[in-house]
């Protein structure tokens, strides 16, 4: 059926242009419709299955990242601030700290010398007076063995001289 | 000089019946296959890595998407119901483009210069407006052809003028790009002809060539935006009439 | 002495003032960076938008042009087939022909309102930016 067909309508062609313009010669539309539908449908079934939805997500995914990454450095860069400013608040915290600890450690330090030396003092002054004390019991103490002493001695002198004993009571009692 | 209709000539290459009718496979139907087998190819190859950072092939096939992408959603929302034409549209742009752009190398086929293939695209297109106007809208779609606080004198001539102006949008989409199409390509071969007439008569006939040279060249590059700009047309006019369909209210 | 080595002990180990004049460089670098490219996006968008916008009228124009004629051809044929029908020869033709004028002037103009009323809420869009109270 197609065999006769195509020969008479290719003959005609071949015979003069001029007869059938062949972008509006009917005889063309057939094959060119079918095969317009044939390769329509297959490249539309391809590119909507396949090819499309793969850029879509590709696309999709890239949009997604980008605006992730994107709101990701705004949160980090707002948080950057606020830690940088916390950190200048803490800064200031401190210095006004350590300002008040180390006017309360020279006053605490100060007062713990003062009362250092002042018991420091008193056990001097305690010490200087025991030893004042015992001095001057030394003192009496010395100075009636001296007292003694010389009892005796000018005792065992005048006996030496006189050749008898003098007790001592009675050379106290000369003296 | 070279006849300027013989590019134009359909070649049966391959006689082959379907219940009947003449399915014969033509060096038009070797330039479809042709023009679907590089796009599918090269819209997959391309988004083989599907990287984030695109490589050249991946961004040029983004480009597209995008660029169709943006058309559907500037003429017919953003919403699902404008996206799930997406690609019907995409597939019929591209394959215009390409068929457009195979046909603008030398001695190759241009599809697109037959009333068949473009009437066939603009009737594809027709059928389904019109089957979403109706799912859409129910019989109410017919009131287009109706319009409300006419007399009823000349109700019949409104409705008339309706009927043509509603048929007129086929016409006129299949007609556009065909006629744009084999218009470009007569010129071109013309003036092609010209140049290799003033270059055979020889002498001073040969310095001659240079102006129909130059018109060649500059008509080349208006082909070239033509091929792309009718695809780009008829693409936004699918858009267009896709809308009216979804939305006969505005 | 020791009361100076407590008042730094809060701040040493962490951050030098050189190091403090650093990050705050960076983090307004990276300020800067952050606008400039929101900034490109809204700026591409906006293109975008334009070049959208040029198109589709572009699309109108060629549209109403071509189906100006395709109507008249519409009508014509129209008509002629319906002359061969009826046998009523050059009536129809003459009638539908003038219809198909009439359709191709009622496209342009039904084409003129739609692009009218896109232009008016794109720039409608545009100045409800700028104008607060303004609705959409």
């Amino acid at each position: 059926m197609a065999q006769p067909h195509n020969t008479e309508t290719g003959v005609p062609h071949e015979a003069g242009h001029s007869t059938a313009f062949p972008p509006l010669d009917p005889n063309n539309f057939a094959p060119q419709l079918i095969w317009l539908a044939i390769t329509f449908a297959a490249l539309y079934t391809v590119l909507s299955r396949v090819a499309l939805p793969r850029i879509g997500e590709v696309i999709e995914e890239r949009r997604d990242r980008i605006q992730r990454d994107l709101d990701a450095a705004e949160r980090l860069k707002s948080e950057t601030e606020k830690a940088l400013r916390d950190y200048e608040q803490s800064l200031a915290d401190a210095r006004n700290k350590s300002g008040a600890i180390a006017r309360e450690t020279r006053d605490r330090l100060a007062a713990e010398t003062e009362r250092e030396r002042a018991e420091v003092d008193a056990a001097v002054n305690a010490k200087i007076a025991d030893a004042e004390k015992r001095i001057n019991e030394m003192k009496t103490t010395a100075l009636s063995s001296v007292n003694d002493i010389a009892a005796e001695t000018a005792g065992a002198i005048v006996g030496k001289l006189l050749g008898e004993d003098v007790s001592v009571a009675e050379v106290k009692k000369v003296l | 000089m070279p006849d300027p209709i013989h590019q134009f000539e359909i070649k049966r290459l391959v006689p082959f019946d379907l219940f009947g009718l003449d399915a014969t496979f033509t060096n038009s139907s070797l330039f479809m296959v042709l023009a679907a087998g590089i796009i599918s190819g090269f819209l997959i190859v391309s988004m083989r890595g599907r990287s984030l950072v695109p490589t050249r092939l991946q961004s040029l096939s983004e480009i597209l998407y995008e660029f169709v992408a943006n058309m559907v959603r500037d003429t017919m929302g953003a919403g699902h119901g404008a996206m799930k034409y997406f690609p019907l549209v995409f597939t019929i742009f591209i394959f215009i483009l390409t068929l457009n752009m195979l046909g603008m190398i030398p001695g190759f086929f241009t599809v697109t210069s037959h009333l068949a293939v473009t009437a066939g695209l603009a009737l594809l297109v027709f059928v389904i407006v019109l089957a979403v106007g109706f799912a859409k809208n129910g019989v109410g779609f017919l009131k287009l052809f109706v319009p409300s606080g006419v007399p009823i004198y000349v109700l019949p001539l409104v409705v008339m003028i309706e009927i043509i102006s509603f048929l007129s949008r086929p016409i006129s989409h299949s007609v556009r790009l065909f006629a744009n199409m084999l218009a470009g390509h007569i010129t071109l071969k013309v003036f092609a002809g010209f140049i290799i007439m003033l270059l055979g008569a020889g002498g001073a006939y040969g310095v001659l060539a240079i102006l129909p040279l130059t018109m060649a060249t500059a008509l080349t590059a208006l082909e070239f935006l033509v091929a792309f700009l009718q695809a780009y047309v008829f693409a936004m006019l699918t858009c267009m009439y896709l809308n009216d369909a979804l939305h006969p209210g505005h | 002495m020791s009361t100076d080595d407590n008042g730094q002990g809060p701040g040493s180990g962490k951050l030098s003032p050189h190091d403090r004049a650093q990050f705050e460089r960076r983090v307004s670098e990276l300020g800067d960076k952050l606008g400039k490219v929101r900034a490109e996006q809204a700026a591409e968008d906006a293109a975008n938008r334009g070049s959208a916008t040029r198109g589709r009228g572009m699309s109108y124009g060629i549209r109403m042009a071509s189906e100006l004629v395709a109507a008249v051809i519409v009508g014509g044929l129209m008509g002629y087939g319906l002359d061969l029908l009826l046998g009523s020869k050059p009536w129809l033709f003459l009638l539908f022909f003038v219809l198909g004028f009439a359709a191709g002037v009622l496209n342009v103009m039904r084409g003129y309102t739609r692009l009218q009323a896109d232009i008016s809420r794109e720039t409608g869009g545009k100045i409800g930016h700028s104008v607060p109270d303004d609705e959409d």
